[in-house]
């Protein structure tokens, strides 16, 4: 089970009861991210249909689903990065709507623009191929979000950026160009560049399924200390195993919506034939 | 007056005239250089209003583009220098006229290679650099445009060698460009063939060393890639 600070009640008298009281074993916890009727289509195709989802502080949601489900466009709706067609983002007690179409004058989208920023220091991601920075070491792929998002100093920035190499384990990598780094060494170097700004959320979008085999226990392994720590996380995963150890909750999506929501537990007898046999599938493939 | 045979290359009527042709060859360089420095600065501004969203940006901006590639080179150098000044537009020195046509011609050349070199760069980074929260500006500069100008180098290179031999054309202006001197020097002592073979030969150096610092940029740029 994952460990929740027992202050975050006491810290949160705001917090409300939540609606769906059977999928924590704990007491009712504040949202720390909801999604309202979220849909997102490019051009007259729908890739997500109007989804609901709500994560509590401390809590791990892993999202599973065949590919073109619609579960990476989903977690890519949370940050803005593929800003959602219709719905309302709801992070950390403030309401963020798709853009408007300032094509014409850009500069009159400039202020939600700003709020956007600001709300993507506190979400941290990490990406399936890395995308860390190749022509920065892996020092700098990490200071750079915290000089150019915190203000802080060069020297300030690296001291934290070699204390996060250190928390992953590359710390020895520090002054290493990318290029000359293993998948798993980058993909540590993307967790540091996402934790170094100490996110409320950290949004992992197939994080271990570019890698080679035996680096994925490595990144697995960080992922559940990080839970264990008590932070919120929203892991779009294939790692079974993983997302009935750690998760709070399971969502599996087909075609673009959520089919089926619920613990580990209740994830054991699926009720939906659907995800009975992805389940299976996936079981056959492992 | 030369004693030398007929047929033969007679690199003595080179070197007694290498002044003129050296300091022709260091006007000719500046020129280029300037010109270039022109393209670089004109056709970033050109590159991102080809790639903006907004059409009152990118339709000028093509139409830029269009223009400064379309028109030859020797047809915007006798416009800039000559028919502007006939219809009071502006009247420009030869120098500064060269400078203008060799870089605004190239400067849609230049568009295109920034706008090439800034696709190149894959969209996962832009991603991950607005995830960690950087501004559009942030991005761009610290994250996209350092990887972009490794792709530019080659061809800005070559962009900068048309330039070079583009410079040739202003002595047509009568700019004293290396042609140009080399060109009085020939009619003056009949001597085309040891002239214009050296002009070529100090030309092509010339484009030798920028393609090595070329190169130098290049993997300066490249540090961290294999």
């Amino acid at each position: 089970m994952t460990f929740r600070p027992a202050a975050a009640e006491a810290e949160n008298p705001m917090a409300r009861p939540t609606a769906d009281r059977r999928t924590t074993a704990g007491s009712a916890q504040e949202t720390l991210l909801e999604l309202r009727q979220v849909t997102k289509s490019f051009g007259a195709t729908q890739v997500l249909a109007p989804t609901d989802l709500e994560v509590r502080r401390g809590e791990v949601v892993c999202i599973i689903g065949p590919s073109g489900s619609g579960k990476s466009t989903l977690l890519r709706c949370v940050n803005f990065i593929a800003p959602p067609t219709t719905g309302v983002v709801s992070f950390d007690g403030t309401d963020y709507h798709p853009p408007k179409d300032h094509r014409l004058l850009p500069i009159l989208g400039r202020a939600e623009e700003k709020r956007l920023e600001r709300m993507r220091c506190e979400i941290g991601m990490v990406f399936q191929q890395f995308n860390v920075f190749p022509h920065l070491t892996a020092r700098q792929n990490v200071a750079l979000g915290l000089r150019k998002t915190r203000g802080a100093s060069k020297a300030e920035a690296d001291e934290r950026a070699l204390a996060e190499l250190e928390k992953v384990g590359i710390a020895d990598k520090a002054d290493t160009y990318p290029e000359r780094l293993s998948g798993g060494q980058k993909q540590r170097v993307a967790i540091a560049r996402a934790l170094a700004l100490s996110p409320k959320l950290m949004l992992f979008d197939e994080a271990t399924s570019a890698l080679d085999p035996e680096l994925v226990a490595g990144i697995l392994q960080i992922m559940r200390d990080l839970a264990r720590e008590g932070m919120t996380m929203l892991v779009v995963t294939h790692e079974m195993r993983f997302a009935m150890d750690v998760a709070d909750r399971l969502i599996f999506m087909d075609e673009g919506r959520v089919v089926e929501h619920g613990t580990p537990e209740a994830f054991k007898a699926p009720a939906h034939e659907r995800t009975r046999a992805f389940l299976q599938s996936i079981n056959a493939a492992g | 007056m030369s004693r030398v045979p007929v047929g033969a290359f007679d690199l003595h009527i080179v070197s007694e005239h290498s002044g003129a042709l050296l300091h022709g060859l260091l006007l000719t360089v500046e020129i280029a250089a300037l010109g270039f420095a022109v393209t670089a600065l004109v056709g970033l501004p050109l590159a991102l209003g080809q790639m903006s969203a907004s059409p009152l940006l990118r339709m000028p901006a093509s139409a830029c583009v269009g223009v400064a590639r379309g028109v030859p080179l020797l047809i915007f150098i006798y416009w800039v220098y000559y028919a502007a000044a006939e219809r009071n537009l502006f009247s420009l020195q030869a120098f500064v006229a060269g400078v203008l046509s060799l870089g605004l011609t190239g400067a849609g050349y230049m568009a295109e290679i920034y706008r090439t070199a800034l696709i190149s760069v894959p969209g996962g980074q832009r991603e991950a650099a607005a995830a960690i929260g950087l501004s559009r500006r942030a991005a761009f500069d610290r994250v996209v445009l350092p990887q972009a100008l490794r792709t530019a180098v080659p061809p800005a290179m070559n962009l900068f060698v048309m330039l070079l031999k583009g410079a040739a054309l202003l002595s047509v202006i009568g700019v004293a460009d290396m042609f140009y001197e080399a060109k009085l020097v020939a009619v003056d002592e009949f001597r085309p063939f040891e002239l214009y073979s050296a002009a070529a030969v100090l030309i092509v150096i010339v484009t030798l060393i920028a393609a090595s610092a070329a190169g130098l940029a290049e993997r300066w740029l490249s540090r961290g890639y294999r």
